[in-house]
């Protein structure tokens, strides 16, 4: 770098040193310049604690010592991103199975290959995605997670129109009366998967509690969509829309609300 | 490399004009570095349960930890308060720190958590409460007391304070806690090309707050005014 100037200095400074031969121009430059000698000269000295801050900081690291010593007990790190994705997906698959169990396969049977295929895909991939996110929102200084609303996005938006590409529309049928029973089913089956995943992952520090609730709430209500998905007999889009559709938006509210409640208990 | 080992290079080559002293470079590293692994090890031990870990590891984080929050206040400050909340937290949270990590990045960013809704609580409660600690200290203000380098500290706290939050805080992290930009973003959960740059924005303001700009960043300076102003009529 050719006649370095006191801007270049900075850079490099909020860059990170870089080549030897940078930083032996950069040195000569320092020792040279009257105006960035004294500016490294200020960036030297340390940042004191006047004497009543000192002091009440030697206070204050006695007591909290004796306090974290008193009782300690081992708290195990958490379990990496692969186990948590593994945990959710066993907790999903859990609450899925016994609500097969208890209704059937209705819905099977009106699903042909290509809805099959299409839907389970869909629905594992955005779960091991919000799960590796979860991981991520209970680990403070964790590399930095995909953009969690992109994936919430994906969920609200994605899902409506996944089932209006892959269903028909009939106009003209009772739609109220199955779509309330399907909320309810759904809502019941996300409440369920999103309170166990939401007590699973209690021993984290969710640094950001209505981030974390809303993930846990669409993790939930992606359980509810996989449960109405196979048991409701109903394959009419707009159904599938509005009160499937309803049912994971309400349960990501849902996890929203109980991180502002869990934020305001602390 | 981490910007305070950039500073102290800096110190050592105006010291040594221009030629850069290797010795110093490896032995500052080599020092870094060992106190990075006993961290480790600590908060591994503290984790596991050791309680001797624990005191050690309050003993040495606890002035880079109060520094930190000193340096980044947001209002009038309760420090040991405020401190025993950090700590509080990161021993409620030990078993989401991940072995074999930089601990400080990990610390900072549930400090940073805990400082903001520290003073949350104390906006909302301000209306009641009006009593704070007064940490103000007249022997740092006293250059025969307290030295040169202690006036250096005061003025360092008072170009912090001009910052804006954001700059402020990650220039503490680099500049104070001797954090690398990686950690530092880690810890503000931001990335590492945020976080450059807003240190060469701080340490911009900084210069140009201490009157250091060189004239021709002061024309250029002078030319974007200029030019915003035409643009806002």
């Amino acid at each position: 770098m050719a006649d370095m100037e006191c801007g270049d200095i900075d850079r490099m400074m909020s860059e990170g040193w870089s080549a030897p031969a940078i930083r032996e121009e950069a040195g000569a430059h320092i020792s040279h310049c009257d105006r960035c000698g004294p500016l490294m000269e200020f960036y030297e000295a340390p940042l004191r604690l006047p004497g009543k801050a000192a002091h009440a900081v030697s206070v204050a690291g006695v007591r909290i010592s004796s306090a974290l010593q008193f009782g300690l007990e081992a708290a195990p790190p958490l379990p990496g991103a692969a186990k948590i994705v593994g945990a959710v997906l066993v907790t999903a698959a859990g609450v899925w199975i016994f609500w097969i169990l208890l209704m059937g396969l209705p819905g099977y049977s009106q699903m042909d290959p290509m809805r099959r295929l299409a839907l389970t895909l869909y629905s594992l991939a955005l779960v091991v995605l919000l799960a590796g996110v979860l991981g991520r929102l209970i680990r403070p200084a964790a590399p930095k997670p995909v953009v969690p609303i992109v994936l919430l996005l994906g969920l609200v938006v994605g899902y409506p129109l996944l089932a209006m590409v892959l269903y028909p529309m009939t106009p003209g049928r009772g739609v109220v009366a199955e779509g309330v029973v399907c909320l309810q089913f759904g809502l019941i089956s996300s409440i369920l998967s999103g309170a166990v995943i939401w007590r699973a992952t209690r021993r984290g520090y969710a640094w950001n509690g209505l981030l974390s609730g809303a993930v846990i709430g669409a993790l939930g209500g992606l359980t509810g969509l996989l449960v109405l998905q196979w048991a409701c007999p109903e394959s009419e889009a707009r159904h599938m829309t509005v009160w499937h559709g309803l049912s994971a938006g309400l349960s990501i509210l849902g996890g929203v609300f109980a991180g502002y409640l869990e934020k305001r208990r602390h | 490399m981490g910007n305070c080992r950039v500073l102290t290079l800096c110190s050592a080559l105006i010291e040594a004009n221009g030629k850069i002293p290797v010795s110093n470079q490896e032995e500052y590293g080599m020092e870094k570095e060992q106190e990075a692994l006993l961290l480790k090890e600590l908060m591994e031990k503290y984790q596991a349960g050791d309680r001797r870990a624990a005191e050690r590891l309050v003993e040495m984080l606890n002035p880079s930890l109060a520094r930190y929050l000193y340096a980044t206040s947001l209002g009038p400050l309760n420090l040991d308060d405020l401190l025993q909340e950090c700590w509080l937290r990161i021993h409620k949270a030990r078993s989401s720190y991940q072995p074999g990590e930089a601990p400080m990045p990990w610390i900072l960013a549930i400090a940073r958590h805990a400082r903001i809704d520290f003073y949350r609580r104390w906006q909302r409660s301000s209306g009641r409460e009006t009593e704070l600690q007064d940490f103000s200290d007249e022997s740092g203000r006293n250059p025969k007391l307290a030295g040169k380098q202690a006036m250096a500290g005061d003025e360092m706290l008072q170009m912090l304070r001009n910052l804006p939050d954001s700059q402020r805080e990650v220039l503490v992290m680099m500049k104070v806690n001797g954090m690398s930009i990686r950690e530092a973003a880690a810890a503000t959960n931001s990335t590492p090309a945020a976080v450059k740059q807003k240190a060469y924005r701080a340490y911009q303001t900084i210069r140009k707050n201490m009157g250091l700009l060189s004239p021709k960043s002061k024309g250029s300076e002078n030319e974007s005014g200029d030019r915003s102003r035409k643009r806002n009529g």
